[in-house]
């Protein structure tokens, strides 16, 4: 009986004081990429959360999944708010920056169809692009930034000689984008968001991720998806139009507007020689920006307040090696937005052990990806590589801290 | 020719064993009305309405944070047993889960039993497809959750409208060998086109009038070569989409087929349970996110200790428990799996109430395998009625 009791009150005494190893340990702060900003106020947190589950929402066929799709799910493309794999990238096509190839089903080759209608194919005589999908967190600190911050980098004709010449892609927004929005508007607007800055607003960005990606209408598009080369039939979805409401599609914009950046890795003495080759010796931040600044905003935590991105988001030649010849707004088919570099610290964590880098994910490593830079960071990538083994270490730790 | 006989005996017997009327004051207002149901009238032994209930209180942590901290009746089910004559019985089972947030006729059968080796049975059946989906009442269970296996590829309950025989051969004094067989709706196309998760049995659930009008057939076979052991072996199998109509043709015939084995060992004081299921779906090509394998099993071990422990509850005992769980919805590739473990001690304090207190530990993987964690302390009680 003693015995009896004596094991029951261990048991108890064990459950209790280990509470938290048998409950599962939260994460360290900053270790994730699908974290909202610190000390939002309540009702942006409650925000964030209905928009949480509209990103990690799969669409079922009878929740109006296609007819044409790449995935069934924002989160599907963007695993853990993160980048995507080879997997997960698409195919974009167009005949040129004026001509999307719309009568073919461009600008994005849906791969994927519903039962009984026929999946896109690549139409012939058009010029092709491979995206690797981008990571969401942070987008809305690039949001905040000023425009007149952006441009203020831009060198179009390389005045100062330094062999580096950033440039802003101007693209039309979406008529349904509000004016209200950043990058809403008539005329011309600063693109910011995309592989070669090809979209002005998040809302435009998350209306088509829904609607070419996962072929969900919305009350901002409200027209399916056809497959029309092969013969624009939209048999099988049979879900009303629009599928989901404009407010599913704010609480997705809100959501991904609120996703922190990670926090970048304690500093040590290689990480710091490693950002001093970075920052002077290497000129990698001349394109990569190590900080830039919001301007005012109605939430605290976008209110000017420093971004550590290490992007100018403008758009610089990247040499033949990384072109895709496919003019995309007034980008050139071998202009590149320069890629953010926050969030490489913990990318494996996301893509079961694997890392991708670049527009398409060629590369698998930082060295890799540095290798392959070309055009304007041709000079860049060649004092890279006359670095000794250990000096090259430095770099490649100061980048993967980030 | 002597069954032949039989057969022809017992169904005249049952057709012509309507009420006698012997005095004017027995005759009902109305034939066949309120008062004149066979239940009133005729029935013998009568209706034997039974139940259990289900009532738990959860505490789930994911990734550390707080996922749910809740108190839910899980479930009530209302049993009715009619013999209606000596050969024929009806059985019904309703359940309200969640509050009576769901309400379904989970059985609803009438036996006719033409030899104990052959029975018919007609209705809303229990599909026999894993031992599991045929004997799965909360207060008969030593774990609160229900198996992964046997609610995520076979999803219990699976009950569906079917016809076929069932009965049970003695090869041996210690022996014996059952069979249910049964045609049935089968599933829908809700297996892939309702779940966002892709393909899931758990959606084509519900045919309750078959919509391809071609019948699937479900059968289980259990082998007890002693009291304390039986082996089971079973599969579900028919097309589950729209394929023809009209008499035209206008998608490919797609099969979804489960196979299932089973096992329950009694011996002494602990009780050894397992079960494994395959789930083989022919899916359309062209959309390429849905899974074509799925698999999983449970293994669980329970033992019972202080039997009589408590003198004013002489009947009463503890258990301890513990069950491993797997579950891969994608035999095909990496991720997309769930496995689970939970400990619990259980108190009972008469054979049919059990107080059960359960540790649960998930490891879940999603389509791209990244991994995620999940725990969950639950406390429950179950009882039959």
């Amino acid at each position: 009986m003693l015995l009896r009791t004596l094991l029951l009150s261990t048991c108890l005494l064990v459950l209790t004081t280990a509470c938290d190893t048998l409950l599962t340990e939260t994460p360290p702060a900053g270790d994730d990429f699908e974290s909202p900003f610190d000390d939002l106020p309540p009702a942006l947190n409650a925000a964030f959360l209905a928009g949480d589950a509209n990103f990690e929402r799969p669409f079922s066929v009878n929740d109006g999944l296609g007819p044409l799709f790449n995935n069934v799910s924002c989160a599907g493309c963007h695993p853990g708010d993160g980048r995507g794999s080879p997997e997960q990238a698409l195919f974009r096509f167009s005949r040129s920056a004026t001509d999307l190839a719309l009568d073919l089903g461009g600008p994005q080759l849906q791969d994927k169809a519903i039962p009984g209608i026929m999946p896109e194919e690549i139409p012939a005589g058009v010029n092709v692009s491979l995206r690797l999908p981008p990571p969401v967190f942070g987008v809305g600190l690039i949001e905040a930034i000023p425009e007149e911050s952006i441009l203020a980098n831009e060198d179009p004709a390389d005045n100062d000689g330094d062999g580096i010449s950033g440039r802003a892609n101007w693209v039309g927004a979406a008529e349904f984008v509000p004016v209200t929005e950043i990058g809403g508007g008539p005329g011309l607007q600063l693109g910011r968001f995309g592989r070669k800055a090809n979209v002005s607003s998040l809302v435009g960005q998350i209306v088509g991720a829904y609607h070419q990606d996962m072929g969900i209408t919305s009350d901002f598009r409200p027209e399916e998806d056809l497959n029309l080369s092969g013969g624009g039939s939209s048999i099988g979805d049979d879900v009303p139009d629009p599928e989901i409401p404009a407010s599913t599609v704010m609480e997705t914009v809100v959501y991904v507007r609120l996703l922190a950046p990670p926090k970048p890795g304690p500093s040590t003495d290689n990480v710091e020689r490693g950002r001093d080759r970075f920052m002077n010796s290497l000129k990698c931040a001349s394109c990569h920006v190590p900080m830039m600044k919001t301007g005012p905003n109605d939430i605290s935590a976008l209110d000017e307040v420093d971004v550590h991105l290490y992007s100018d988001l403008l758009l610089h030649d990247m040499g033949p090696e990384l072109a895709d010849n496919r003019e995309d707004g007034s980008a050139s088919g071998t202009e590149w937005k320069t890629a953010p570099l926050w969030g490489t610290r913990i990318i494996e964590a996301f893509l079961n052990g694997q890392s991708f880098f670049l527009h398409d994910g060629r590369a698998t490593s930082i060295h890799e990806a540095i290798v392959l830079h070309g055009g304007e960071a041709e000079a860049s990538r060649n004092a890279y590589l006359a670095l000794s083994d250990e000096e090259r270490s430095t770099v490649i730790d100061f980048v993967k801290n980030r | 020719m002597n069954r032949l006989i039989l057969v022809t005996v017992i169904l005249s017997a049952a057709v012509f064993a309507s009420p006698s009327m012997s005095t004017p004051e027995s005759r009902p207002l109305v034939s066949g009305g309120i008062y004149d149901k066979p239940f009133i009238t005729n029935v013998r032994g009568g209706v034997r309405i039974g139940g259990y209930v289900d009532a738990q209180f959860r505490y789930e942590r994911e990734e550390g944070v707080l996922d749910e901290a809740t108190f839910g009746l899980e479930r009530i089910n209302l049993f009715t047993y009619t013999p209606v004559s000596d050969r024929v019985r009806v059985a019904a089972e309703l359940e309200f889960e969640e509050g009576g947030e769901e309400i379904k006729i989970e059985l609803a059968i009438i036996d006719f039993e033409i030899h104990h080796a052959l029975t018919f049975r007609g209705g809303i059946i229990l599909s026999p497809l894993g031992r599991f989906n045929l004997a799965h009442d909360s207060p008969a269970n030593e774990l609160t959750d229900r198996p992964l296996v046997s609610t995520q590829i076979i999803p219990a309950t699976l009950s569906e409208p079917g016809m076929g025989f069932y009965g049970a051969f003695y090869p041996s004094s210690g022996s014996r060998v059952t069979y249910e067989a049964y045609a049935t709706n089968g599933f829908h196309a809700g297996i892939i086109e309702d779940s966002p998760d892709g393909t899931r049995f758990t959606a084509g659930k519900g045919n309750w009038e078959d919509n391809n009008a071609r019948p699937s057939f479900v059968s289980r076979i259990g082998v007890s070569p002693m009291p304390m052991a039986e082996f089971g072996i079973s599969i579900h199998t028919g097309p589950y989409n729209e394929f023809e109509v009209e008499g035209l043709e206008v998608d490919a015939k797609r099969n979804a087929t489960l196979f299932a084995l089973d096992t329950e060992i009694d011996w002494r004081y602990f009780r050894l349970t397992g079960e494994y299921a395959r789930g083989d779906i022919d899916v359309p090509v062209e959309s390429a996110v849905f899974q074509e394998n799925q698999q999983g099993f449970y293994a669980e071990l329970s033992g019972k200790f202080a039997a009589g422990l408590f003198s004013a509850l002489p009947g009463s005992y503890f258990s301890g428990v513990g069950r491993f769980d797997f579950v891969d919805f994608d035999s095909d590739t990496d991720g997309d799996s769930h496995r689970r473990l939970t400990v619990g001690i259980n108190f009972r304090p008469a054979g049919d109430t059990v107080f059960k207190l359960d540790w649960q530990r998930n490891w879940s993987r999603d389509a791209f395998n990244i991994e995620g964690n999940s725990a969950a302390v639950l406390f429950s009680t179950a009882s039959y009625f």
